[in-house]
């Protein structure tokens, strides 16, 4: 039995090292916190529970707290996440109805609207020599694209787009915690309110097409369509941002690749999955087992609750070759970053291509930038998403380019 | 050469794609085409990388 919790400061500022010890000594480990719960690190088991859904459920039966099943959070997220807390096989319905708005296609069509809000957001900084990396770009950009992939007015931008990073930065329960659930409930009053005209006229964007979708025969009824517009937005703004922060941390820190990726843009295709697997955003997600079953040496009960750390699969030996290296150029890199199996990130083809973008931008506008990192601040707890709540940073001031932002 | 795309093991990951767009199509969905198709000449070693890409390891080659 251990103590593991993935939300104190102490697994924050610890995590490489308890992941490495739970690799090396107790890969699927018993943690007393929040009631209970496995622990699986290594990649080979971490595989099999996301693989097989029938034996490890994502559903969330928000209905009745006493149903062990309580979703991919422990402990159980406040909302339900639609479509991530369903299985098969009405989950591969509604993952059908939503991947083409996710496809390579799609994030290849957004491409010129995101290097025209990166170069924006970069020239509203660039002349002054100070820049936050969180505020002023990594949590923008990605809200903007993701308002214009939902399908909403981007003239609100700045009322959402803060509090989308807020909600995970801040303390639980806090004042600026509950500033930020207030700004979002009111994005999901904004999101319902649109609804009844998108069920007749036709627009842009995801929420039109959930409002004219059907999932096994029947239209989406009106707080779904919002429950899945919510999560997108929360899936898809943060985590690329803390990706940007972490990546842009650990190259202040590494001048020579800084100077390798500046010069060469061919090593960002690899670099991005080698700082996915270093970093991994989202550190981790639970399922609830549905029958007594053996995972490594441990007996997993019907009912337990299982956390997939993500960051310990990502650097575990057994996969990968002297893990706590960052090798730019790692090939093959079967990272978890964007988990496995049938719930894999939606996102990914998105997050991919505005971090490239968004990174692209810094060392071609601010190359001699300075982190600074007395100022920059971590998360305070990592067990949502390892992050930063801003990352200050200064450079040689330069001339704007005079890119309006995108409309 | 010929590879195969299991499609019960694909979930859209696409890293075969991002290395061999030739050899590895897309379909509506955004994931790799499914079943088996001939590598076109002189994308061999394109074809190994992107299948060695697949986290899910979905992919076979065979002559």
């Amino acid at each position: 039995m251990t103590t593991f919790d993935h939300y104190t400061t102490g697994y924050r500022d610890n995590w490489q090292r308890i992941a490495d010890e739970n690799l090396a000594r107790c890969p699927v480990a018993r943690s007393d916190a929040y009631g209970g719960f496995w622990v699986v690190s290594d990649h080979a088991s971490l595989s099999r529970v996301i693989r097989d859904d029938e034996t490890f459920t994502s559903t969330h039966n928000m209905a009745d707290p006493s149903d062990p099943r309580q979703g991919i959070v422990i402990p159980p997220n406040p909302m339900l996440q639609v479509p991530m807390e369903f299985d098969p096989p009405i989950y591969n319905a509604y993952r059908r109805m939503l991947n083409p708005y996710f496809s390579p296609t799609a994030a290849r069509a957004m491409e010129p609207f995101v290097r025209q809000a990166v170069d924006a957001f970069l020239d509203r900084a660039c002349a002054s020599g100070r820049i936050d990396f969180v505020r002023d770009l990594g949590n923008p950009v990605p809200a903007l694209a993701t308002m214009r992939l939902v399908g909403l007015p981007l003239d609100d931008w700045e009322t959402y787009a803060e509090p989308m990073h807020g909600i995970v930065s801040f303390p639980a329960g806090g004042p600026e915690y509950l500033r930020c659930m207030a700004a979002l409930q009111q994005l999901g009053g904004a999101l319902g309110a649109l609804v009844p005209r998108l069920r007749t006229e036709r627009a842009d964007g995801l929420l039109s097409g959930l409002c004219r979708a059907t999932v096994d025969g029947k239209a989406l009824p009106d707080g779904e369509v919002v429950l899945i517009a919510l999560l997108v937005m929360q899936g898809g703004v943060d985590t690329t941002t803390a990706l940007l922060a972490n990546t842009l941390w650990w190259l202040d820190e590494h001048p020579a690749q800084r100077e390798q990726l500046a010069g060469k843009p061919e090593l960002l295709e690899h670099a991005t999955e080698e700082f996915l697997r270093l970093f991994t955003p989202v550190p981790a997600l639970a399922r609830t087992a549905t029958k007594d079953v053996t995972l490594g040496d441990q007996e997993i009960r019907a009912g337990d609750r299982v956390l997939m750390s993500f960051a310990a699969a990502n650097r575990d030996p057994a996969v990968f070759e002297d893990p706590g290296t960052a090798r730019l150029d790692r090939f093959p890199n079967p990272h978890t970053a964007f988990g496995l199996g049938i719930h894999r990130c939606i996102g990914s083809n998105f997050a991919r291509s505005w971090f490239q973008l968004m990174l692209r931008g810094v060392l071609d506008r601010m190359p001699d930038h300075r982190i600074d990192r007395a100022a920059a601040r971590r998360n305070e707890s990592i067990g949502i998403i390892n992050g930063f709540v801003d990352l200050p940073a200064t450079f040689t001031p330069g001339e704007p380019r005079g890119v309006e932002l995108p409309r | 050469m010929k590879s195969t795309v299991d499609e019960r093991r694909c979930v859209g990951h696409v890293r075969c794609h991002a290395l061999a767009p030739q050899v590895y199509p897309l379909d509506e969905q955004g994931y790799a085409a499914p079943g088996e198709r001939a590598v076109p000449a002189g994308r061999e070693a394109a074809a190994e990388r992107g299948a060695a890409a697949c986290p899910e390891g979905a992919i076979s080659l065979h002559r």
